[in-house]
């Protein structure tokens, strides 16, 4: 019977505006083990291996390395007691060479001072082949795949001495090939002895290459086990639990015309990534389309593709029966797209600028704001009012800056002004993410009204499983940038079976599929 | 419970924070000079005399204020125009330059009635001006070259072109020094205030000013440079082609550079004779800076530092301290405006005191 | 008339002032490639060479010692640097802005001091006896015909630029000082992530271009010219900054560019007396060829970087 590696005993993090990321948290893992840390966005897997690797300081709670306890307050402790971190952002200096990078910070010298680079590639090169990567020490980072790179990451830690081995998410950068590679190594470090924690979403990845997991929720510890005397569902009816609910009313939608609709769309970052793979689904007026996914799945290049801030390969993207490939963003709001971003200060708000113009960005071009080439301050402060009162929108003066507004009302202010521009299509990503009850339950039945009201089409992108099933009518699934499902009709469906769609447990025919284009 | 004078204290210090921050820089400024001036001066006490009440004492002191006032209202409109996007396209200088030259060339080199004259030179100034100016602002939005180093070095480059225009095309043979002929009468700017040299062309800066109050504050093409210059990536998202409306604040930042030359050669001057950079570019960062990019802020920066360079100069004219120790201070006005730290610390503290006080924390 | 001016003597004579005219481009390339490969923008080398050189030519009037002189340069440009280094990453003041205002401030106080100690014109020393650097002649090199006339003869600052483009390349690429500078100036998070003390890295990168600089400034004030003037350095730190991005920080190609550079300024010179070309015309082209070659070059860089994610 393996011992224990790691012990975090009653981990506590209370953030300073008063928001509890871990509740008391116990997290257990045996040595020589690859074991998953299962959670959804903000469950607090993140900040627990945080303050594991000393990033992050805990208010209660104490970390036991092999049974003794140690005090980590910061990196460089924790690589003293032997554990490593890869995150999912990668720690690397591109112009330097893979050698330079692996020993950034403790480099071998040839003289006092004179750095030896020889030196580091040999060490580079033996740990390298100790785990069967392959690798060029004197290759620079720009000019490696990521797969590479990742290797680079992992014999980072092993050079200084990492018995506990964290990373996190790493196969979502990662190609299919890559992937395989990758489990090869972690399977070949945990029987050399490593322990291995690996974060992750992909329900599958768990199944095939973890020993044990252990699921945490909104900042508390729900369960472990071995992977073997479970299933990937159980795993992610651990993950997902039930809201409170909030019920809305809606009736049954009565469709007007199409007036998004996604063809065939395939989209690749400038870095080569693909995000998106043959989308194919509608909207039509009158009707709420959920967009179900976990982050990073492909949402949110929807969203800004169809908002105008990018500009797809393949395939065609139709707003109103017209293709918006060469349409500047202005023709598009013209023709009725609304947005609301997720990024709220980036795209939604100018920070810096007062409420009452962030109020009419979207408008002042045209009547009744403008007046030939002037601007009618007037007929702003006028509009600025009505929203204000009619959003509940809390704030002292209209003229002080939106930076001065709480999240909540900053995205009411953003609501305000993208509903009341005779949308015909809104898109809406993350519209209640991070603000009160309050606030949310009016974005959502407004959402609603618009939608049974006024036969304006929304598009839906929720990670929160209750309101995307309260909301919407119809929902599509996106997972690794394709569509993992499409739901006809939400009432056949409930948020566990949802969760694994997301998670990848499970995944429609592509005739099911086909069905997104109605 | 607290002390509710503290608290009202507390948050006024928070409200007008930037005011303060401000005041204090310049405080600190002047500390330093105060400290330069003691150890160098032999008569402090006539020093201080001459700065603060020198420009009042006379009918022909205060007008140089107003003179001064002139161009550096300009500039300063002209730099803060360019900031309000925030693109550092620091050309101002070079452009009055230019300005100063062009207009002597047209005031030397073509003939037209009074009044028409030199409302022609300056808007023709103004249009090579702005244009000008879109060198640095086009090579920065379509190559991502450095917007400040293009600009410093069109500077220089503007520097020799003016200097070039001043001793082979306009040059007047018959002076001993080098210099244009006197402007015909009809493309200069009359004094029109007895004992002092103020000209016509301070209602040029004056109808500036409220031209780019009114059309930042009353047209569309002000409220989108407003809104690109608080978020650039918003002002995009919500239909704003930010690119022409960088290049359109570009243009007219560097027009107003090249009515600010025009101005001050037909006005001042008279004639053309000056063979280097004036510097009142840079005076127009400092006003941008201070008037934080805003029309009346600015006008009130400009007269305030006219000011404060008219009783330099008295200064320099009557007691041993020269006048550069001003373009001294200047400069640590500007470093220490621009340290954004520089008591951001305390304004932090006390904005996390207030806001636990104001109870309740806010989820994320 | 081409023919009659381009005699070998007039060849002569232009490239040795083009070795002459380079000398400080270089220090200032040097010093603005520290900066740049620790990630910094630093505007101020215009500043710091202006600095040293008012400090290097009148404590040489005082102390005629010309090694205190060149010491006392180089801690006014150690003293400009830390002052930088203190507001941007203590402060965390915006680095163009202050950069800007110190040159401006620099500027002010080149007209000040020299006024208040000396008297008489300000911003100049010219008149007060100030040391020089003699020009060496180098014993065996000089007798070579025609390259010997170019080569010898130089100040020993001039021929100190070898050793210092040797030190300051050797110190970035071959130490693991510069392996850390060179982290902590491209990703300073990633740097941090290993230990690296990135602010302490960052402010050694100050010091290092303040000292480099000040040779730069020594040379103007001190063989150039025999006498300190306040605009003697001329946008010279610019186009150091200039030709440091222009080279992607490589000190080796910074000073071939740096003669490039140096033989348009020489050119301005000897064109002007040979063929009675307006001098303007002519001083105008460091200037153009600048904003040519940051345009070129950053240009490429988007293209370069385009490519190289797009694998």
């Amino acid at each position: 019977m393996s011992e224990e590696m790691l012990s975090m005993r009653n981990i506590v993090k209370v953030y300073p505006n008063g928001f509890m990321a871990n509740k008391g948290i116990n997290f257990t893992v045996k040595k020589g083990e690859i074991h998953a840390l299962l959670g959804e966005n903000g469950a607090g897997k993140t900040t627990l291996m945080n303050i594991l690797f000393g990033l992050e300081t805990h208010e209660e709670g104490e970390i036991y390395i092999e049974g003794k306890k140690a005090e980590i307050h910061n990196p460089l402790e924790a690589i003293q007691n032997g554990i490593g971190m890869v995150h999912q952002h990668f720690k690397l200096i591109p112009s330097l060479t893979i050698a330079e990078n692996v020993v950034l910070g403790m480099e071998p010298e040839s003289r006092p001072g004179v750095f030896d680079l020889k030196e580091a590639a040999k060490i580079t090169r033996e740990t390298a082949e100790k785990y069967n990567m392959n690798i060029d020490p004197y290759a620079t980072i720009e000019s490696v795949s990521v797969g590479v790179k990742q290797q680079v990451e992992i014999i980072k830690i092993l050079v200084r001495g990492a018995r506990i081995l964290v990373l996190d998410e790493p196969t979502a950068v990662l190609t299919p090939q890559e992937t395989q590679q990758l489990f090869k190594e972690l399977k070949h470090l945990r029987d050399e002895g490593n322990t291995i924690i690996f974060i992750s979403h992909k329900l599958n990845e768990v199944e095939e290459i973890c020993d044990a997991f252990t699921v945490l929720r909104r900042g508390e510890l729900v369960g472990s086990k071995r992977v073997a005397e479970s299933s990937a569902s159980e795993m992610s009816a651990m993950m997902i639990g039930k809201n409170i609910d909030l019920e809305i009313h809606k009736e049954e939608p009565e469709l007007s015309e199409e007036r998004i609709r996604f063809e065939g769309v395939d989209y690749v970052t400038i870095f080569g990534k693909k995000k998106l793979e043959d989308i194919s689904f509608n909207v039509y007026g009158g009707e709420v389309m959920g967009i179900a996914a976990i982050e990073g799945n492909g949402q949110n290049e929807v969203a800004e593709i169809l908002s105008g801030l990018l500009k797809y390969q393949n395939g065609r993207v139709l707003l109103g029966g017209e293709d918006i490939k060469e349409k500047s963003i202005r023709s598009l709001r013209e023709a009725g797209m609304a947005y609301i971003s997720n990024d709220r200060y980036k795209f939604g708000c100018a920070g810096l600028a007062p409420i009452r113009d962030n109020l009419v960005a979207d408008r002042y071009f045209k009547t009744p704001v403008a007046k030939g080439f002037m601007i009618q301050n007037r007929v702003i402060n006028e509009i600025a009012d009505g929203l204000i009162e009619e959003y509940d929108i809390r704030c002292k003066d209209k003229l002080e800056n939106a930076s001065s507004l709480s999240g909540g009302n900053a995205q009411k202010l953003i609501v305000a002004r993208e509903f009341t521009n005779h949308p015909r299509a809104i898109i809406a990503n993350q519209p209640t993410r991070g603000i009160d009850i309050g606030s949310s339950q009016m974005i959502r039945e407004r959402l609603v009204s618009l939608s049974r009201e006024q036969k304006v089409a929304v598009l839906l992108i929720s990670a929160d499983l209750t309101e995307l099933l309260e909301v919407s009518d119809k929902i599509i699934v996106l997972h690794n940038g394709k569509i993992a499902a499409y739901i006809p009709d939400i009432n056949q469906i409930d948020e566990f079976v949802l969760g694994e769609y997301m998670l990848g447990a499970r995944c429609q025919t592509p005739e099911e599929v086909r069905c997104a284009i109605h | 419970m607290c002390d509710p004078l503290k608290e009202k204290m507390r948050r006024i210090f928070i409200h007008n924070f930037e005011a303060f921050r401000i005041l204090v820089a310049i405080t600190i400024a002047f500390s330093v000079i105060a400290v330069l001036v003691l150890l160098t001066s032999d008569d402090a006490g006539a020093v201080s005399y001459w700065f603060i009440l020198g420009p009042l004492t006379s009918m022909r002191r205060l007008g140089g204020v107003l003179e001064l006032s002139i161009p550096f209202i300009l500039c300063g409109l002209s730099v803060s125009m360019m900031f309000q996007v925030n693109k550092f396209n620091l050309c101002s200088d070079g452009i009055f330059y230019i300005g100063m030259a062009f207009a002597s060339v047209f005031a030397l080199k073509l003939d037209l009635p009074p009044v028409v004259f030199p409302i022609v030179i300056i808007v023709l100034c103004a249009v090579i001006g702005g244009l000008t100016a879109l060198i640095p602002a086009s090579l920065n939005l379509k190559f991502n070259a450095s917007v400040v180093v293009c600009a410093l070095m069109l500077n220089y480059v503007l520097q020799y072109l003016g200097r070039y225009i001043l001793l082979y095309k306009v040059k007047d043979p018959a002076l001993t020094y080098n210099g244009s002929a006197i402007f015909p009468k009809a493309a200069t700017l009359t004094h029109f205030v007895a004992k002092t040299r103020i000209h016509t062309g301070i209602f040029v800066a004056i109808a500036a000013v409220l031209i780019i109050y009114w059309v930042l504050r009353s047209t569309k093409l002000g409220f989108a440079i407003r809104i690109t210059g608080k978020n650039e990536d918003f002002a995009r998202a919500s239909g704003i082609n930010v690119a022409l409306t960088v290049l359109v604040s570009q243009f007219i930042g560097g027009a107003l550079a090249g009515i600010g030359g025009a101005v001050e050669v037909m006005g001042i001057y008279q004639q053309f004779r000056i063979d280097t950079l004036l510097g009142y570019g840079f005076d127009g960062l400092l006003i941008a800076v201070i008037g934080k990019n805003d029309p009346l802020r600015v006008t009130v920066a400009a007269v305030a530092l006219a000011y404060l360079r008219q009783g330099a100069a008295l200064v320099n004219s009557y007691t041993d301290i020269p006048l550069e120790l001003v373009q001294v201070l200047q400069s640590m006005i500007v470093i220490f405006v621009a340290a954004e730290q520089l008591m951001a610390g305390l304004k932090h503290k006390m904005i996390v005191e207030e806001s636990e006080k104001a109870g309740g924390v806010q989820h994320v | 008339m081409f023919k009659e001016v381009i005699t070998g003597a007039f060849v002569i004579s232009f490239l040795y002032s083009v070795i002459r005219m380079a000398t400080p481009l270089i220090y200032a390339s040097m010093g603005a490639i520290i900066s740049k490969q620790a990630g910094t923008n630093n505007l101020a080398i215009e500043a710091t060479m202006l600095i040293s050189s008012m400090v290097g030519c009148i404590t040489s009037v005082y102390i005629p010692n010309i090694l205190v002189a060149i010491v006392a340069a180089i801690v006014a440009g150690i003293l400009l640097s830390l002052f930088l280094a203190f507001m941007f990453l203590k402060l965390e003041a915006n680095c163009t802005m202050t950069c800007i205002s110190l040159n401006t401030m620099t500027t002010g106080l080149a007209m000040f001091i020299p006024f208040a100690l000396f008297g008489g014109s300000k911003g100049s020393s010219m008149g007060k006896a100030s040391l020089t650097f003699p020009s060496v002649q180098i014993p065996l090199i000089k007798e070579i015909p025609i390259l010997g006339s170019i080569l010898s003869g130089h100040c020993i600052l001039t021929y100190l630029t070898i050793l210092v483009t040797f030190l300051v390349w050797f110190i970035i690429f071959r130490t693991s000082f510069g392996l850390r500078m060179r982290a902590a100036g491209e990703n300073p998070d990633s740097a941090m992530s290993v230990g690296i003390d990135v602010y302490g890295v960052k402010l050694k990168s100050f010091i290092l271009t303040g000292i480099v600089c000040s040779l730069g400034g020594c040379f103007m004030s001190m063989y150039y010219l025999s006498w300190f003037t306040a605009g003697m350095v001329a946008g010279r730190g610019f186009i150091g900054v200039s030709i440091s991005n222009l080279t992607g920080g490589k000190p080796f190609m910074a000073v071939l560019v740096a003669l490039i550079f140096g033989a348009i300024d020489a050119m301005a010179l000897t064109f002007q007396s040979a063929f009675n070309f307006p001098a303007e015309i002519l001083q105008m082209m460091p200037y153009i060829a600048t904003i040519i070659g940051v345009t070129l070059v950053s240009h490429l860089e988007v293209k370069r970087k385009q490519k190289l994610l797009a694998k």
